[in-house]
């Protein structure tokens, strides 16, 4: 599954992420004052190599990654899939 | 002198093998015909061609003046189009390049930067990031 620059960057931002931004785009989600998960791309524009190590920073299989970049999994949802993996 | 080995031979001339005028086609298409990197790396895949880059391979310093690996990191690489990543597993990290080496330098930075903000967010990781920070710690320390 590739994913976008621009998906990556509406994950982003559905998933609250804090970011920086330097030659490269790391990100961070934060929940109740604690980072929970990170991830990063590269500033490349259109396809971003590689999607499955992004996908793996997140802790997701590929259907949940698929949702994630089709718009039916919100942040909500994903800190549920954190929830039962144990990791919030 | 003229040497004996050209004597008689319509391919030897002067001591040189040159082509014939089919031979001679028949190289300049295969030199300027258009390969795309696709069809290289297909080529690559179902011809047995040898690659330059390597599967694999260790990393043995970071750029960074107060930190120093305690032992090397291996690296998984992979090519796709323009771009070669390197991948630690351990780590679950990566680094993106137009060729190996600045996928590499890209890695050191990313290590580095990961390493110094757990560093100083240690009382607030979660579960994933407190274990990737024991395991940063496995691999990386402040210089003594």
């Amino acid at each position: 599954m590739t994913i976008k620059a621009f998906e990556f960057d509406r994950i982003v931002r559905k998933l609250e992420m804090s970011t920086r931004k330097g030659a490269d785009r790391h990100a961070w989600l934060e929940y109740e004052g604690r980072i929970i998960i990170r991830t990063r791309r590269s500033e490349k524009k259109g396809d971003l190599p590689f999607s499955h190590k992004i996908r793996q920073q997140l802790r997701l299989n590929e259907e949940q990654f698929g949702r994630l970049i089709g718009c039916s999994l919100d942040r909500d949802g994903y800190l549920a899939i954190l929830q039962e993996k144990g990791l919030l | 002198m003229e040497l004996p080995i050209a004597r008689g031979n319509p391919y030897l001339r002067g001591g040189r093998i040159e082509p014939s005028s089919e031979q001679t086609d028949t190289i300049i298409s295969e030199s300027f015909s258009p390969v795309s990197k696709s069809s290289i790396a297909e080529r690559h895949k179902t011809e047995g061609w040898l690659s330059a880059t390597p599967s694999t391979l260790l990393l043995g310093m970071l750029p960074h003046p107060q930190l120093r690996l305690r032992v090397p990191l291996e690296l998984e690489v992979e090519r796709a189009d323009d771009t070669i990543t390197v991948w630690n597993e351990k780590l679950q990290e990566l680094g993106y390049g137009t060729y190996l080496t600045a996928a590499v330098e890209d890695f050191q930075q990313a290590v580095t930067e990961l390493y110094l903000t757990l560093s100083s967010e240690q009382d607030r990781l979660g579960p994933a990031m407190a274990e990737l920070w024991q395991q940063l710690q496995d691999y990386i320390e402040y210089r003594q």
